[in-house]
């Protein structure tokens, strides 16, 4: 075992006289579960035969909700799928209303999505940085990014009045304009943002035991990540360039320079270095997005009663992944049935491709590198 | 939006053109969102699915949904997003593949054989709607607990648990 740990490549199969198969619970209650998610171990001492997910802990029903809901009262309810990450929430479902509706969205409220949109994305990655350090056991690395995150939500509050469920977008637009010197908050924050960065990469990246934890760790192929329908980062660190901002540039994200950080190996510190690049990819389109951002509306014209016709599937790049809304509508203002594709539902079935053959302890690293997010998973 | 328009960006002509002629009976229609739809007899399937991922000029790798609607009378609608993936610079395309069942005998054949990832959605389609899929290889209730009675998204659902007594405080 002490050797495995020192060279941080899978154990080796050794001539053993049988194997004593065990099953053992991980979870629903365990610190690095991120909420309530139970995972089936069998296990053979400390390596893994077979994973498997047991999900639905958190289940709300939020699609039965969405159909007893006029268009507008289910946005508060997106925010509360993706809590971590609820602007990109509520904007695939505002997107999939505004695509039955035939709304269009004028030009500033597009491009303050994008602002808080890659806002979002950077306190989502933040959390994920924190929360997978300390499943790793870096408490440092979880004190500093929620120190930054803090400067960030309260942006946030500024700007929508909450920290985490802001229920901001609507359709055809959005809530409020942007305050007086928010584009001064924002370049404040990520000037610091930058500095805290090169602390961040001081921490982790290169560090021994940090790479040891992670390399070679939960791999999976570009092919096996299409076929299990990985999307976001977890796509990206298997080496495949797909992302929905430029394979179908939603909203105004084709007018942006932006690269998509791929990963090479597709194992735990690919997924880790392509999150650590999309920081500053963000932080580029929201500066962008700061020195284009034009005057006018920031809310479009919409009927007053909101009449949904026919079928919709749209599709957001969220910090986690795809996140796709599945809206048809009926002709009343309710929608008729909302589907909500999430990510990280998705993602919870490569936990066996990816932890066998590994130890118990590599499996929380697994789970912390597809940042999961319980209450999405649940919906 | 679904009404067909007439002009189909180049990319999805050959996908349509390659459908009709090997499905006649398919229902191919292009929708004004930029996805081709096609509905197709529930016989088709899997073999359907398995000539779209597996057929060189269509390639569609990539499942990122599967879900289904509950018609009432008219049946239920089990409703797949597919995606090429266009690492070979074959396009970013995107279908929608619809089929319609019967409500009295809402059975689909299973694509878990074509994609994997069909896994955790025919479950979630099976827990919540109560489409069974057939050669699903693990069909079981995935977010609801297994003891639960009935399908809650379809329309006819009745909640069969005793009312909560009202607290005031």
């Amino acid at each position: 075992m002490a050797e495995t740990a020192v060279t941080g490549t899978p154990p080796q199969e050794t001539a053993k006289p049988a194997v004593h198969e065990l099953f053992v619970n991980m979870g629903p209650q365990h610190p690095s579960t991120h909420g309530v998610l139970r995972v089936m171990l069998k296990v053979d001492g400390e390596r893994i035969l077979d994973a498997d997910a047991d999900v639905g802990y958190l289940h709300r029903c939020f699609e039965k909700i969405a159909e007893r809901r006029s268009v507008t009262m289910v946005i508060p309810y997106t925010d509360r799928t993706d809590y971590l990450a609820a602007i990109t929430s509520e904007w695939a479902y505002v997107m999939a209303a505004e695509k039955l509706l035939g709304v269009e969205v004028p030009e500033r409220a597009e491009y303050i999505r994008v602002i808080v949109g890659e806002l979002q994305r950077i306190a989502s990655h933040l959390i994920w940085f924190g929360a997978f350090a300390l499943d790793l056991g870096a408490t440092t690395a979880f004190l500093y990014a929620w120190r930054e995150r803090e400067y960030l939500l309260d942006i946030f509050q500024k700007l929508t009045g909450a920290r985490m469920l802001y229920n901001y977008l609507r359709v055809g637009g959005v809530r409020n304009d942007l305050y007086d010197g928010f584009a001064d908050d924002v370049h404040r924050f990520l000037k610091q943002l930058e500095e805290k960065l090169r602390e961040y990469h001081d921490l982790l990246t290169g560090n021994r035991i940090f790479e040891t934890r992670t390399k070679g760790i939960g791999v999976i192929t570009a092919e096996q990540a299409i076929a299990w329908g990985a999307s976001g980062p977890v796509l990206r660190g298997s080496g495949v360039p797909h992302d929905l901002r430029k394979a179908h540039p939603y909203s105004v994200y084709d007018r942006f320079e932006f690269g998509i950080p791929v990963g090479e190996d597709g194992d735990v510190y690919s997924r880790y270095v392509v999150r650590m690049q999309e920081f500053y990819e963000s932080m580029r389109i929201v500066r962008q997005a700061l020195r284009d951002i034009p005057g006018g509306p920031w809310q479009g014209d919409v009927p007053r009663r909101m009449k949904l016709n026919g079928d919709v599937y749209t599709r957001i790049e969220s910090p986690r992944g795809e996140v796709g809304v599945y809206l048809v509508g009926d002709g009343s203002d309710t929608p008729y049935r909302c589907h909500y594709r999430s990510p990280c539902f998705v993602h919870l079935q490569l936990l066996g491709p990816m932890g066998v053959g590994h130890l118990v302890a590599d499996m929380v690293a697994i789970i912390g590198s597809i940042d999961i997010v319980m209450g999405e998973v649940d919906r | 939006m679904s009404e067909p328009v007439a002009e189909m960006p180049e990319s999805l002509q050959p996908v349509a053109k390659a459908v009709q002629e090997r499905y006649p009976q398919a229902n191919v229609a292009f929708r004004t969102d930029g996805w081709l739809e096609v509905h197709i007899p529930v016989d088709q399937s899997p073999e359907f699915f398995r000539y779209l991922k597996e057929h060189p000029g269509l390639s569609f790798d990539y499942l990122s949904s599967i879900t289904a609607v509950d018609y009432q009378e008219k049946g239920f609608q089990v409703v797949y997003h597919l995606v090429s993936m266009g690492i070979d610079a074959k396009g970013n395309r995107q279908l929608v593949v619809k089929i319609d069942v019967p409500r009295d005998n809402p059975r689909v054949p299973s694509v878990v054989e074509v994609w994997p990832t069909a896994d955790f959605h025919e479950r979630e389609a099976f827990d919540l709607m109560g489409i069974v899929f057939d050669g699903h290889p693990n069909l079981r209730r995935i977010l609801l607990r297994e003891d639960w009675v009935g399908h809650p998204l379809r329309k006819d659902y009745v909640d069969r648990r005793p009312p909560r007594p009202r607290v005031v405080r």
